[in-house]
C-alpha cells in the first residue's frame, strides 16, 4: 500500500510542477486494482473450483471491458489451492502479502475456507467464500472479515424441511458424506428438524471414495423413514441413486445442493428421474416466472457463460460470479481503499445477484435466505421447477 | 436391527471385494516374479475404465471397445516393465516402490489431461436385478463375480497347467535356480506385468458402469487392492482374491452392523489384525522371518 | 591417517550442519516478504519431519507410509488443548510429542519384530484410521471441519505473530534437532542403524539389539514429527483431519528419497527442491503432477540413492594408534557345549541330534557334503535361527532361547558363508561395529578395532568401502569383524572359499594366532589343506546327522566318511 501511495503522491507532485505532460499516461495504465481468487482448480474439489474460476474470470473481463473502475484496470490474481488446506494457507498469504490484493474470493471447500480465516482476520482483508458450511461466518465475532455469498447447508436444509412438510413426510433419514460438507448438512438437519415437527430417525455416512451404498440404503429403509436427505459430493452421490433403483427402494431421496451441477446429472442418468433436489434458480432460469427477480440476471449470465465456455454454468459458478461482482462494486463505491469489508457489510442490501438476493448485516455474513433456493424435480433431460414453486 | 438386511450387506461386500481381489492379483503376480510392489496398479484400473468410456463415447460397440482397452492396458503394463528394467545397479525394493509411485503420480496427471476431472461412466449391462437369498443383486455384481471367477480359473490353468505358467512359478520361487534350467526371468517378469495390467484394466472396465470412474480413483483402489493382497498373502495370487472378498465382506458387514462412519477403517483394522496374528497373510508361506 | 579420531575434530565434523543452518539463517536477508518467509517456515517444518524420517528410513531402513499421522497428532494435541482446554501452547507441545511416541511404540512392538516393510503396511492405513477417529469423536475434536482459531504462541505478553520471528523460532528448533541427529547419525549409533538397514542378521551377529534400536528410532522420529505438527498449528491456526493425510505422508517419503536417504542433508535438499518446484513450474500448473511424477521415477531409476547419493559419505571414524595387548583366555576351559540340537525346515530335517563341545584354544572343524547342515548348525549356535530342540551352552550359560545379539554380547563372534559386510560402512567401521559389544567407554572399541585392523593387515584400506576392496580383503574384514568384539568363541563359515593358496596360508596363520590367544574356534570349510592341519578335531555331518567326531587323521581314514563325504572315488581333494 505505502509504496503505491508514494508513487501516487510523487506523480501528483510532479504534475503540479508542470511536468505533467511528460509523465501523463492514459489513466488505464495506472496501477490496476488487484483482486485475488484462490480456488480448488485441481484436486478433489476441482469440479467446484473450475467453474468458479471461469465465472470469476468472466466477471473481471466484463468489468474491464466496461472500462475498468475509474479508468483503472482490474487485475485478477489467481492461485490454485489444490483442494488442500496447506495450499490454501499459502495461496492466501501469497495473494495478500505479495500480490497485495484488495479482497479475496475462494476457496471452494468449507475446510479450505476454515484454514484461510485466521489469515484474513490478521491481515484484515475481506474474504468471500463460495462454500456451504455455516461455520465460516459463525460465530460472527471471530469471522468479521469473512462473507459467505452462497447457498449453504443451513439454507438448503431449511428448504428441504419445508418441502418435506408440504409432502407430509414426518420421519427423515440422512445419508451424508464423511467430510466437512456432509457433516454440515447433518448438523443443520439435527438442529432444524425438531423446529418444524420432523424427526431425524437415522443417520448414515459414506466416505468420499465409496463404491457401494446398498448397505447404508438398506439400513435407512429398515428404519422406515418417509424420505432420505442425501447431502454428499462426488461419485458416491451418483451411486446412491443407482443403488436405490437396484434395490427397488420406493423411499424418495432428496438431494442437497451439492448435486446441482451437470457432471452429476450426466452421470446419474435415468436413475434420478422423479427425485427432488434443492438448488439455485439459475439452473432452471427459463422456467422461472417472468416476475421472478433473478430471471433476467440469470438468463444474461447463462448466455454469456455458455458463449465463452461452451457449457451451462452450475450453481457454484453463479456464486463465484456474484462474489466477484460484489467485490468490484465495493471497490467502485469505496474508492478502492481497504474499506471493502465495511461496505459489503453495510451496503449490500437487496442486491440482486445470479444466485439470490443478498443482504449482509454486521450480524449476518451469510447474505441469502432460503428463498434463494428452489426445489426441483429431475426429469428426463435435467431438472424442472417443482410445481409449487411456479 | 433388522436382520433380514444382512444378505444385502454381504452381497454388497462380495461385489466390491471381488474387485479388490482382482486388483490384488496384479500386486501379487508382479511381486512374486520381480519383488516389486507396483503402486501404479490402480492406474491400470483407471485407464482401463476411462479408455472404455472414451471408446464407447466414440460410438464403438462395447464388444470392440473392451478388447481395445484391455490391449491398451497390456501395452501400458509392458511399457512400465521396460521402464523399470532400465534401473541402475543399487536399486532395491524401496527404490522400485518409489519409482512406481512416481509413475502412478505421472499417470494420474496425464489422465486428468486426457479425461478431465469429472467422473465418467458407460453402459455395459442392463440395469436389471435378481433376488438372491434375500439380497437384491444387480447384473453388474453378477458380471463382476463371473469375470473374477473366470480370471481365477484362467490364471490357475495358466500357472499350473501350462509350461510357461509353471516356468513363471519356478521363477517366483527362485529366479536364479530357474535361470539354470533355461527359464528367462526377464520374460517372466514382463509377462507378469502384462497380465497384471490386463487384469487391472479389466477391473476398471467392470466397476466403471456401476461405480463411475474419475482420473483420481487410482490411489485409493491401489491401496485397497494392495491390502487385499497382503491379507490374502502376497505370495499367493489366489489368496489375494480371497483377501479381497474378506475385506469386502468385512466392509459390508461393518457398515451394516456397526457404523458407516468407519467404512474405510474396517479394511485397515483387519490389515492390522492380520499383521499381528499372521504376518504372512491368510494363504502366504511363512516368508517373513523373525528378526531375532 | 592422523593420530586420534582424525579429521573428526568438532569443527570439521559440524561444518556441514553449521553451513546449512547459516544458509537458512541468511534467508530473511534476501527477502522479508511475509509470503516468502511463510513458505520457508513450512519448508523448515517439513525438514524437521523429514530428517526424523531419514533416521528411520535412511539409517534404520524402516519405511513408514503414514508418518503424517504423527504430525497430525502433534497438531491436534496442540490445537485441541489450547482451544478447548485453554492450555498454553508450550504446555500442549510435550503432550502431542508424548502421545505420538506412545502410538509409535505400540505399533513398533508387533511390526518391527518382522523383517521387510511390515511397518509400511501397518502405517499405510493410519491416515484413514485417524480420519475415522476424528469423525467419531467430532463432539470435541471438531470432526471433518477441523479445529480453527488456534491461538498463536506467546512469550510473556508478546504474541509470536511476526513471520520473521516465527521463522527464527522454527529454525531454532530445527537447529537443535538437526545438530543432535547429525551427531547421532555420525556416531556408533549411526553405524549400528546402517548395519540394521543393510543386513539384520549380520547386525544381530555383531551384538546389536535390532528390534530395540528400530523401535527406538521409530519412536524418536514420531516425536520429532509431532513437534513439527505443534509448530505448524500455532502458525497456521487451523488443522483438519486430512491436512496431514496419505498425500502428505507420501510426499514426505518422496522428498527424502529424491534428496537422498541416510545423509541427513539429503532430506533437506529434497524438501527445498520439491518445496519450490511448484513455484518454478507455475506456467505449467496443470502439468505439475506429470512432471513431478516423472522426476521421481527418473531419479529413482538412475540415481537410486537420491541426489545426495551421488557423493560418497565421509566417515567420522578413523583408526587410532593406541596399542592394545592381545587378550588371552584361559586354555582348556569349556566354551561351547552343544547337546542334541535339531532343526527342520518344513518336512526336511536339516540338523538332527548334533552334539559336540569346544574348549578354549581349540579348533573344531565341521565338514560334510553340500547340504549336510553345516551352515544351519552355525546359524543355530549363533542364534540366527531358532532350534527345534536340544540345548546350547556358551561359557556355562544356556543360550538356546537367547536372541543372536545376546549370544554375541556373551562372547560369540561369527562370519557368514557369503561375506556379509555392511556395504554402506567402511572397512574400519565394519570392524568397529564388531567391536561395539565392548562398549565405547574410554574408546575401548576404537582401540580394539584399530588393533584388529592392524592384526589382519588392512590399514591401507581402512577408509575404503567394501566394494572398493578385493575378495581377500573383504574376507579378512569379515573375520576381523567377527573377532573384534573379543569373543571367546568364533564361528567361521567357509573363510577360505575363493582364496588363493597363498592367501589361505596367511589365513591359517591368523587362525593359529587366534587359537594361541585361547579362543575357541568352530571352522566350517571344504578346503582340506586349511582344515586338516589346523584342527584339533573334526566333526563330519551328513544329511544333518553327525557321523564321526575325532582327530583329523582318524576322520579322513574312516570308511564311513570316505563313502558319505568323499564319494565313490575316495579321493581327498585339496
Amino acid at each position: 500500500m505505502t509504496k503505491q501511495h508514494h508513487v501516487r503522491s510523487a506523480r501528483r507532485l510532479l504534475a503540479v510542477l508542470g511536468l505533467g505532460v511528460i509523465i501523463a499516461q492514459p489513466a488505464s495504465a495506472e496501477e490496476p486494482y488487484k483482486i485475488g481468487a484462490m480456488l480448488d482448480v485441481t484436486g478433489g474439489a476441482s469440479f467446484l473450483g473450475k467453474p468458479e474460476q471461469n465465472a470469476v474470470m468472466l466477471a473481471v473481463d466484463e468489468g474491464n471491458q466496461a472500462g475498468g473502475i475509474r479508468g483503472r484496470k482490474i487485475e485478477l490474481m489467481f492461485e490454485d489451492t489444490k483442494s488442500t488446506e496447506t495450499d490454501t494457507v499459502l495461496a492466501a498469504r501469497k495473494l495478500i502479502n505479495q500480490s497485495k490484493v484488495l479482497a479475496l474470493i475462494g476457496p471452494s471447500r468449507t475446510g479450505g475456507a476454515m484454514a484461510a480465516i485466521p489469515i484474513v482476520n490478521e491481515a484484515e482483508v475481506a474474504l468471500l467464500c463460495p462454500v456451504s458450511g455455516i461455520g465460516v461466518v459463525q460465530p460472527i465475532v471471530e469471522r468479521k472479515w469473512v462473507f459467505r455469498p452462497g447457498q449453504g447447508g443451513d439454507l438448503s436444509v431449511a428448504k428441504v424441511l419445508d418441502y418435506a412438510k408440504r409432502a407430509g413426510w414426518k420421519k427423515l433419514g440422512i445419508l451424508y458424506s464423511a467430510d466437512a460438507y456432509g457433516e454440515d448438512g447433518r448438523d443443520n438437519l439435527r438442529k432444524l428438524a425438531p423446529g418444524v415437527g420432523v424427526s431425524l430417525d437415522r443417520e448414515e455416512s459414506f466416505p468420499a471414495n465409496s463404491t457401494d451404498l446398498k448397505s447404508q440404503l438398506a439400513k435407512l429403509k429398515s428404519a422406515g423413514v418417509d424420505a432420505i436427505f442425501m447431502h454428499g459430493l462426488g461419485a458416491p452421490s451418483v451411486i446412491v441413486y443407482k443403488n436405490a433403483r437396484e434395490l427397488g427402494l420406493a423411499t424418495p431421496i432428496i438431494s442437497g445442493h451439492g448435486q446441482a451441477n451437470s457432471a452429476f446429472r450426466d452421470a446419474v442418468g435415468d436413475a434420478v428421474i422423479g427425485q427432488p433436489i434443492v438448488g439455485a434458480p439459475v439452473l432452471v432460469w427459463n422456467e422461472l416466472p417472468n416476475t421472478h427477480p433473478q430471471k433476467k440476471a440469470a438468463e444474461a449470465f447463462v448466455t454469456k457463460y455458455r458463449a465463452r465456455y461452451g457449457t451451462a454454468p452450475d450453481m457454484f459458478a453463479g456464486i463465484a460470479y456474484d462474489s466477484a461482482n460484489m467485490v468490484l462494486q465495493a471497490i467502485r463505491e469505496t474508492n478502492g481503499d481497504p474499506q471493502i469489508r465495511d461496505w459489503l457489510e453495510n451496503n449490500v442490501k437487496n442486491h440482486v445477484g445470479i444466485t439470490g438476493i443478498f443482504n449482509f448485516t454486521p450480524q449476518d455474513h451469510a447474505g441469502l435466505r432460503s428463498d434463494a433456493l428452489v426445489m426441483m424435480i429431475a426429469d428426463k433431460d435435467g431438472w424442472r421447477l417443482a410445481d409449487y414453486e411456479k | 436391527m433388522d436382520w433380514d438386511v444382512i444378505p444385502q450387506f454381504l452381497a454388497g461386500g462380495l461385489a466390491i471385494g471381488a474387485v479388490y481381489g482382482l486388483i490384488g492379483v496384479g500386486f501379487s503376480l508382479i511381486y512374486n516374479t520381480s519383488k516389486v510392489i507396483n503402486f501404479a496398479q490402480g492406474e491400470f484400473v483407471v485407464y482401463g475404465g476411462l479408455a472404455t468410456v472414451s471408446l464407447t463415447a466414440a460410438s464403438l460397440p462395447t464388444a470392440v471397445a473392451i478388447p481395445l482397452s484391455l490391449a491398451a492396458s497390456v501395452v501400458l503394463g509392458g511399457a512400465l516393465q521396460s521402464l523399470l528394467s532400465t534401473a541402475r545397479r543399487g536399486s532395491n525394493e524401496l527404490t522400485y516402490i518409489m519409482t512406481t509411485i512416481g509413475v502412478a503420480i505421472a499417470m494420474q496427471g496425464l489422465a486428468q489431461h486426457i479425461w478431465g476431472t469429472d467422473f465418467k461412466t458407460f453402459a455395459l449391462y442392463s440395469d436389471g436385478t435378481i433376488r438372491l437369498m434375500g439380497a437384491t443383486v444387480n447384473y453388474g455384481t453378477i458380471t463382476t463375480l463371473l469375470a473374477t471367477s473366470t480370471v481365477c480359473a484362467l490364471l490357475w490353468v495358466f500357472l499350473y497347467r501350462t509350461m510357461i505358467g509353471k516356468a513363471m512359478r519356478a521363477c517366483a520361487n527362485d529366479s536364479r535356480a530357474a535361470q539354470t534350467i533355461g527359464i528367462r526371468p526377464r520374460r517372466m517378469v514382463l509377462l507378469a506385468y502384462v497380465a497384471s495390467a490386463g487384469i487391472g484394466g479389466l477391473a476398471g472396465i467392470l466397476i466403471t458402469p456401476s461405480q463411475m470412474m474419475s482420473y483420481d480413483n487410482g490411489v485409493p483402489l491401489a491401496i485397497k487392492g494392495f491390502t487385499a493382497a497382503i491379507v490374502g498373502g502376497l505370495a499367493n495370487p489366489f489368496g489375494a482374491v480371497v483377501g479381497g472378498v474378506v475385506l469386502g465382506l468385512l466392509e459390508g458387514l461393518g457398515v451394516g452392523l456397526i457404523s458407516s462412519d468407519l467404512q474405510n477403517a474396517y479394511a485397515f483394522l483387519s490389515l492390522l489384525v492380520i499383521l499381528l496374528v499372521r504376518p504372512q497373510g491368510l494363504f502366504g508361506r511363512a516368508a517373513a522371518g523373525s528378526a531375532r | 591417517m592422523s593420530k586420534t579420531s582424525g579429521w573428526s575434530g568438532v569443527g570439521v565434523r559440524q561444518a556441514p550442519v553449521l553451513g546449512i543452518l547459516a544458509a537458512f539463517a541468511a534467508i530473511p536477508a534476501m527477502s522479508q516478504d511475509a509470503y516468502v518467509l511463510g513458505v520457508w517456515t513450512f519448508l523448515l517444518l517439513n525438514i524437521l519431519v523429514v530428517i526424523g524420517l531419514d533416521l528411520l528410513l535412511g539409517y534404520a531402513g524402516q519405511l513408514s507410509l503414514g508418518h503424517g499421522i504423527f504430525v497430525a497428532i502433534g497438531a491436534y494435541a496442540s490445537g485441541l488443548l489450547t482451544t478447548k482446554a485453554g492450555w498454553s501452547g508450550w504446555a500442549a507441545m510435550p503432550v502431542g510429542t508424548i502421545a505420538a511416541s506412545l502410538l509409535a511404540a505400540a505399533v513398533a512392538v508387533p511390526t518391527l519384530r518382522l523383517r521387510g516393510y511390515y511397518l509400511a503396511l501397518a502405517t499405510l492405513g493410519f491416515p484413514v484410521l485417524f480420519d475415522a477417529m476424528i469423525r467419531v469423536t467430532s463432539q470435541w475434536s471438531g470432526g471433518s471441519s477441523g479445529v480453527i482459531s488456534i491461538p498463536r504462541l506467546r512469550l510473556g505478553g508478546y504474541i509470536l505473530r511476526d513471520p520473521l520471528v516465527y521463522y527464527y523460532l522454527v529454525l531454532g528448533v530445527v537447529a537443535v534437532v538437526l545438530i543432535v541427529l547429525w551427531n547421532l547419525a555420525g556416531s556408533r549409533l549411526g553405524l549400528k542403524l546402517r548395519a540394521i538397514h543393510a543386513d539384520e542378521t549380520a547386525a544381530s551377529a555383531r551384538g546389536i539389539n535390532v528390534v530395540f534400536l528400530k523401535a527406538s528410532v521409530f519412536v524418536a522420529s514420531a516425536a520429532i514429527a509431532a513437534l513439527s505438527g505443534s509448530l505448524y498449528v500455532h502458525n497456521v491456526q487451523f488443522v483438519a483431519p486430512d491436512t496431514f493425510g496419505l498425500n502428505y505422508s507420501l510426499i514426505l517419503v518422496i522428498m527424502l528419497v529424491v534428496g537422498g536417504m541416510g545423509r541427513i542433508w539429503g532430506g533437506i535438499l529434497g524438501v527445498v527442491l520439491l518445496g519450490w518446484m511448484p513455484e518454478l513450474l507455475r506456467e505449467a500448473a496443470t502439468w505439475q503432477p506429470v512432471i513431478f511424477g516423472s522426476i521421481l521415477a527418473t531419479i529413482m531409476l538412475f540415481a537410486p540413492n537420491g541426489l545426495a547419493g551421488v557423493v560418497r559419505r565421509r566417515s567420522f571414524f578413523a583408526p587410532v594408534t593406541r596399542k592394545v595387548p592381545n587378550t588371552t583366555f584361559h586354555r582348556d576351559e569349556r566354551v561351547l557345549t552343544v547337546n542334541e540340537i535339531e532343526k527342520a525346515f518344513g518336512g526336511v530335517q536339516a540338523v538332527t541330534g548334533l552334539s559336540f563341545h569346544v574348549d578354549a584354544g581349540e579348533i573344531k572343524s565341521i565338514i560334510g557334503p553340500n547340504g549336510a547342515g553345516k551352515s544351519t548348525a552355525l546359524a543355530l549356535i549363533s542364534g540366527a535361527i531358532a532350534t527345534d530342540g536340544g540345548t546350547i551352552k556358551l561359557c556355562g550359560q544356556s543360550v538356546e532361547t537367547a536372541p543372536a545379539f545376546k549370544r554375541a554380547q556373551l562372547g560369540l563372534g561369527r562370519t557368514f558363508q557369503h561375506a556379509r559386510l555392511i556395504p554402506t560402512l567402511t572397512v574400519y567401521e565394519n570392524i568397529l561395529l564388531g567391536a561395539s559389544v565392548l562398549g565405547s567407554a574410554t574408546q575401548r572399541d576404537e582401540h580394539q578395532a584399530s588393533h584388529v585392523l592392524q592384526q589382519v593387515g588392512l590399514e591401507h584400506v581402512a577408509q575404503h568401502y567394501p566394494d572398493q576392496t578385493n575378495q581377500y580383503e573383504r574376507r579378512l574384514t569379515e573375520i576381523g569383524t567377527a573377532f573384534a568384539g573379543n569373543p571367546r568363541l568364533l564361528l567361521l563359515d567357509e573363510p577360505g572359499a575363493g582364496l588363493s593358496s597363498a592367501d589361505i596360508e596367511q589365513l591359517a596363520s591368523l587362525l593359529r594366532e587366534l587359537k594361541a590367544n585361547g579362543r575357541a574356534i568352530v571352522l566350517v570349510d571344504h578346503i582340506m589343506s586349511l582344515v586338516l592341519p589346523l584342527s584339533d578335531s573334526v566333526l563330519v555331518l551328513n544329511s544333518g546327522m553327525p557321523i564321526i567326531d575325532s582327530d583329523p587323521k582318524t576322520v579322513i581314514s574312516d570308511p564311513k566318511v570316505r563313502l558319505a563325504y568323499l564319494g565313490e572315488s575316495g579321493d581327498v581333494h585339496a
